[in-house]
């Protein structure tokens, strides 16, 4: 009996210890199995986010002796919330830290550190010093006298921060806030101060429309940013984001374009070469603490920003500044609408200078027209008038149907596709020579030269010389020009004349000063082109030519150039520059519109190069807008003699004559 | 069948009034288990602690690389506004400087000199202050070369 017992107990010892080994082996294996499952498919796919951008800074624009044209920099707007400002107490809370704050400031008190009164804001007190003299600022006591009652908020000020405290400073406090004047004024002056920007600008946001809030300044500095944000209100926003600046202000803003508000390049390098200038933004993905901040990265889900690669222009910002200030003066000298000068170097095609009038400024180019931004040297096309007679002369010397000693009969009249070409003087000039031709610009001699070169040559070798083709210049919107040709329903023969002495046909102020540019170098024509090189992390790499192309020969180049350099001074005696030999021609065309030329509307303009006998720049101007009795020679010509003499100046380059 | 062969315990004798028998083996066996899990576990553990604590200090090394290409950012900012035209031609004026005189003309510029140009190149039009300043030079050094032999004389007076 016993021995059964035994035998039962033994039997249930030894199930509850088989049933303590599964039960333990389960657990092992689900341990073992949940580990295995993390280390190698787990994902804690629950708590990961979507990615998080890092922005790339866009490149900087440089000119070719490294001054930044264009670049980003890290700063802050500051935005304007007209409906928090409409609170009272927000604005209540406002005005009590500007009063105080100008009351310590203009008052001169000083406090123990630390012991600074309610409301006091140090950021904002700095701001309110000029920092070269340590004095306050007008502002400072203006906004004390008017936010508050002056005299109570001192008493209030000296009472809150004495060592015997009767507790009426808060009622002091109260009483001087509430006898303060209206806010806007302040307000507007406040900001205008502040953040530099003009007053009426201030005071047209602060009275502008409430359902909106309103961009202030854009690119602030730090310390000013974080004046306005230790204000603590939220009438006024701070944001910090990089941000696109131009030192230079207008400064060459028809070749950089800009960035507008919403990051996107417009016109110019800006957006040409936005693809180098962007870069590529990074990414961050991960997972992130419940709290939002970022914990650690999933194996490949952080990859840094590639910042935008930097363009290192062949404008020279010296020439650049010269160049804008000639012709400004001279568009006001001469009242004409508007203008261009255009600065090449022969020899490689560069552009050392573009500049238009009027103009604008890319960080503001919301104050202007969409007129106004666009490149009239490349995007406003014109029928270039005389100067194109030397290239109508280059191409029959080329073609040697004439030669230098070349004569013909000017009669003063000569009939081309049954259409009459006279001279601009209206006179007959008798046997007249290439040179006098050009001294005298005559109508009647340029077409002369072309019939005798025929259409199919004259035509060819005008396309040879750029027109009616983009010269390819690394810039938006770039016209092309139109010249028509044989075999086209709309030439005619009478194009021929027309277009001999370049009317009938326009072009943009570049083709004609690349034109030029081929002769100035031996006959050999060279893209124009602005950015020089492009640098990045890798380095910096030069930027090819293009195309370059052999249009006329260098003996052809050569015996224009001697003819253009004696009629500049045998007739344009306004372009001639002291000490150096300059090669040139003048042109004053009108404007066609609606099939007729628009009476006392003309463009008039000078292009030449030089110094002889290595010409390097090819300069031209161009006037829009002259008025009957001005010409091209006489309004143009000083300026391109300005523009030229200040090259020489500048290079180093001695007189030779 | 003996009793320890049912048990399939290999050795071990019970108590035969019923009480439980420990198996020092079984025991060993999954106190060894219990213990590798343990280990298992708490390496793991370790482990994934590491791997956070790196994960949270790559994270702050690349905010503070994030920091400080916002401060290089901004400092070529700074740099690009004190290079300005405007800032320049400020400075200037207050220090002193002017932009050349645009009728200055002629002789405004350095002139290349060659090897053999003791004195600047004359260029036309100024053809006597070039004779004056040959003149100018020439006096100058008589003048040095008298001082010198005055110094030598008095410091040799028997020579």
């Amino acid at each position: 009996m016993m021995e059964k017992v035994v035998r039962h107990a033994d039997e249930g010892q030894q199930r509850r210890l088989v049933w303590v080994q599964i039960v333990l082996c389960a657990v092992g294996l689900l341990l073992v199995g949940r580990l295995a499952w993390y280390q190698l498919f787990g994902r804690i796919a629950a708590i990961t986010q979507s990615p998080e951008v890092i922005a790339a800074v866009r490149g900087s624009i440089l000119d070719i002796n490294g001054h930044y044209l264009a670049t980003s920099t890290y700063a802050c707007n500051v935005f304007f919330r007209p409906d928090n400002y409409d609170k009272p107490d927000e604005q209540a809370r406002l005005r009590e830290r500007l009063a105080v704050t100008a009351t310590v400031v203009a008052g001169g008190m000083t406090f123990e550190e630390g012991e600074m009164p309610q409301g006091f804001v140090e950021r904002l007190a700095e701001q309110l010093i000029d920092p070269k003299t340590g004095a306050p600022r007008a502002l400072a006591g203006k906004l004390a006298d008017t936010l508050a009652d002056r005299e109570l908020l001192t008493m209030s000020l000296v009472e809150e921060m004495s060592a015997a405290r009767s507790g009426r400073a808060a009622d002091l406090r109260a009483q001087a806030l509430a006898a303060g004047g209206a806010m806007d004024n302040s307000m507007a002056a406040m900001l205008s101060e502040i953040l530099n920007e003009p007053l009426n600008d201030m005071e047209r946001i602060v009275a502008g429309s409430r359902n909106q809030r309103h961009t202030v300044s854009v690119g602030v500095a730090e310390s000013q940013c974080r004046a306005i944000a230790d204000l603590g209100t939220d009438i006024l926003i701070t944001e910090f984001d990089f941000q696109r600046i131009y030192p230079d202000g207008s400064l060459a803003s028809h070749i950089l374009g800009f960035v507008n508000f919403a990051g996107e390049p417009q016109y110019g390098l800006e957006f040409y070469y936005d693809s180098e200038l962007s870069g590529e933004n990074g990414l961050w993905q991960g997972i992130n603490h419940p709290s939002g901040s970022r914990l650690m990265a999933e194996l490949g889900g952080y990859r840094e920003a590639e910042d935008g690669s930097d363009l290192i222009l062949s404008l020279d910002r010296n020439v650049q500044y010269e160049a804008e200030r000639i012709l400004r003066e001279t568009v006001v000298s001469s009242e004409a609408e508007s203008g261009s000068l255009l600065v090449l170097d022969s020899r490689t095609g560069a552009v050392i200078a573009m500049a238009n009038s009027p103009t604008f400024e890319p960080g503001r180019f919301w104050d202007v027209g969409l007129e106004t931004l666009r490149n009239g040297a490349i995007s406003t096309i014109y029928e270039p008038g005389s100067v194109i007679k030397p290239l109508t002369i280059a191409a029959a010397l080329d073609a040697r149907v004439i030669y230098p000693d070349t004569t013909y009969m000017d009669e003063g009249v000569i009939i081309v596709g049954e259409q009459e070409v006279r001279n601009s003087d209206l006179k007959a000039h008798g046997e007249t020579s290439m040179t006098e031709l050009l001294a005298y610009s005559l109508n009647v001699g340029a077409a002369h030269v072309a019939s005798i070169l025929g259409p199919a040559r004259f035509y060819e070798m005008f396309k040879r010389f750029g027109f009616s083709d983009p010269t390819g210049i690394d810039l938006t919107a770039e016209e092309r020009g139109i010249m028509r040709v044989p075999g086209q329903d709309e030439w005619h023969l009478s194009d021929l004349g027309r277009n001999s002495y370049g009317q009938g046909m326009s072009a943009t102020p570049l083709q004609v000063a690349a034109a030029f540019g081929a002769l100035a170098n031996g006959g050999m024509m060279r893209r124009p082109h602005v950015v020089a090189a492009v640098s990045d992390e890798a380095g910096t790499r030069i930027v090819e030519d293009a195309w370059s192309r052999q249009v006329v020969s260098p003996q052809v180049a050569e015996q224009v150039t001697e003819m253009l350099v004696e009629a500049v001074q045998m007739g344009m005696p306004s372009a001639l520059v002291p000490g150096y030999t300059i090669a040139g021609k003048s042109g004053t065309s009108q404007v066609a519109q609606e099939g007729r030329y628009i009476d006392g509307y003309y463009i008039g303009s000078f292009v030449g190069y030089g110094p002889m006998p290595d010409p390097r720049f090819v300069v031209l101007v161009k006037l829009d807008g002259l008025t009957e009795g001005q010409w091209g020679g006489e309004e143009a010509g000083p300026a391109f003699a300005d523009m030229f003499q200040y090259l020489m100046r500048y290079e180093g380059i001695p007189p030779n004559d | 069948m003996h009793d320890r062969e049912r048990l399939f315990i290999p050795y071990g004798r019970g108590p035969r009034n019923g009480g439980a028998r420990v198996d020092l083996r079984m025991v060993a066996f999954f106190g060894t288990v219990l213990i590798l899990l343990a280990l298992a576990g708490w390496l793991y553990l370790r482990q994934a602690s590491e791997v956070a604590a790196l994960a949270s200090e790559i994270r702050q090394l690349e905010l503070e690389k994030e920091d400080r290409h916002r401060a290089l950012v901004t400092l070529r900012g700074e740099v690009a506004m004190l290079g300005s035209l405007k800032r320049v031609l400020a400075e200037g004026t207050e220090l002193g400087y002017a932009l050349p005189d645009e009728d200055a003309g002629e002789g405004s510029f350095v002139v290349e000199c060659t090897a053999d140009c003791a004195l600047p190149r004359p260029w036309v039009g100024d053809e006597n202050a070039a004779m004056e300043r040959a003149q100018a030079g020439s006096l100058l050094w008589g003048d040095v070369v008298e001082r010198l032999g005055n110094v030598l004389r008095a410091a040799f007076p028997t020579w």
